[in-house]
């Protein structure tokens, strides 16, 4: 992992010590629990991208998943006195991560209902949320034009698969998660996970079968 | 090992077990649905990764200071799921407090005779039935009070409820009046339609009620003039 450099106008947000790159994610905890912001922000710096691309994925709302991203890592900070080593952290984050995204995707449906802009709602299927828009300003070949609609393609057919598929398949096939631990994460049995990925392929395959 | 079989237990992540390989290398229906899922989770493994904004570690050290000063404490007790009906089931309580202390209405503000006071009687007393009024005493009209300036020209039934209501004019200042009024709270003056008379009643103390409602009483007596009004 990259470390930013050192300095000494940055704010602590911005920096984190060489020395903490040694240690593991509990004993960052542990030291985040004695008031080391500086072990926190390396938490941080781990688990920024995989838990912004996650939220990303379950929402398709870029901005929306780094404002979540955020609260998980508050409630990490704020509850560190309560965390305790017998998972692993990225399990306990994961799982933070998935609550937040579950609600916020809950509160959505629920202003669904009662909205007037419903009438005006993309055609069943279509994904939820905003489009996911990355800012890229790269220019784009044609292959890459064409590349770059596959994908907006897979985003948007990953978000408009139903929730409880949803967050197990991008946990397995996209963040690379065992089934182990994504069972931990979503607090469901082995089984029952294994049985939601194969389901959810089942209807990306569906959904996606034109470019397979 | 049946085809559907095949496809819940088939996993493109892993290598299948010996029973799938073998259903697999006979089956050109379900070696073209493992090679579907096969190139799906090599596409979605395939996403680019999602940058995070520059100032992300800044933007989060801002969060955190408002956590810890506390301005963002009512954002942590929830989201306005929760305090938008908390809100407003305080304004309605703090309502309903509010109108159920409302004080009455003091006489003066109202349009009604002020003359009336009304003693302290026990509440069971004014469920009773009425007693008959009593004529107190009775004269010639007085003379018509001067024309207003809305155009009432004439004496009538309307001037006299308006006259009852400014309380001086109900009760003349004459002692052969005043006399009868030590034994009733209540005494009304009443101007007959043709103005030529006017009587002064006692009025029951239970029929104090109606002092609280000058609307009807004016109502009965612009309508049906004074016979009726009781």
């Amino acid at each position: 992992m990259a470390m930013e450099a050192v300095s000494c106008q940055a704010p602590l947000g911005e920096v984190v010590s060489p020395r903490y790159g040694a240690l593991d994610d509990h004993e960052l905890m542990e030291a985040t629990r004695r008031g080391d912001e500086a072990a926190f922000y390396e938490l941080v710096q781990r688990y920024r991208t995989p838990i912004t691309n996650y939220l990303t994925r379950m929402l398709n709302d870029y901005d929306m998943a780094i404002d979540l991203a955020q609260e998980t890592f508050i409630r990490v900070f704020t509850s560190a006195h309560r965390y305790r080593a017998d998972h692993r952290f990225s399990t306990y984050i994961y799982r933070i991560a998935t609550n937040l995204a579950i609600s916020e995707l809950r509160r959505r449906k629920r202003w669904r209902l009662v909205s007037l802009v419903s009438f005006f709602a993309p055609p069943e299927g279509a994904e939820e949320g905003a489009e996911l828009d990355v800012p890229d300003h790269r220019p784009l070949p044609e292959g890459a034009l064409i590349e770059d609609e596959r994908r907006q393609m897979v985003r948007r057919a990953v978000a408009s698969l139903p929730e409880k598929y949803r967050a197990a398949l991008i946990l397995r096939d996209i963040e690379g998660l065992e089934y182990e631990r994504i069972a931990e994460v979503l607090r469901l049995p082995l089984g029952t996970v294994k049985s939601r990925i194969n389901r959810a392929r089942r209807l990306l395959r569906e959904k996606l079968r034109a470019h397979l | 090992m049946r085809c559907e079989q095949v496809k819940q237990q088939y996993d493109p992540t892993c290598d299948p077990p010996q029973s799938i390989a073998e259903h697999l290398a006979r089956c050109a229906p379900c070696r073209q649905y493992a090679t579907e899922l096969q190139r799906l989770t090599a596409l979605l493994r395939s996403e680019p990764e999602i940058p995070v904004p520059a100032d992300f570690n800044r933007q989060l050290q801002r969060r955190l200071e408002a956590v810890r000063t506390g301005s963002s404490a009512w954002w942590r007790f929830g989201d306005l799921r929760y305090a938008l009906p908390l809100a407003a089931m305080l304004v309605m309580a703090v309502a309903a407090v509010i109108i159920m202390n409302r004080p009455e209405p003091s006489s003066s503000s109202r349009p009604g005779p002020s003359l009336v006071r009304a003693p302290a009687q026990p509440e069971r007393e004014s469920l009773e039935v009425p007693k008959k009024m009593e004529v107190v005493a009775a004269r010639p009209a007085m003379p018509s009070p001067p024309p207003r300036e809305s155009g009432h020209s004439s004496p009538s039934l309307r001037e006299g409820r308006a006259s009852l209501a400014l309380g001086e004019e109900a009760v003349p200042q004459e002692p052969w009046l005043l006399g009868g009024s030590e034994n009733s709270p209540i005494l009304l003056l009443i101007r007959e339609p043709s103005g030529r008379e006017e009587r002064l009643v006692r009025l029951p103390s239970v029929v104090v009620g109606a002092e609280a409602k000058p609307a009807t009483l004016s109502l009965s007596m612009s309508e049906k003039g004074t016979e009726n009004v009781f």
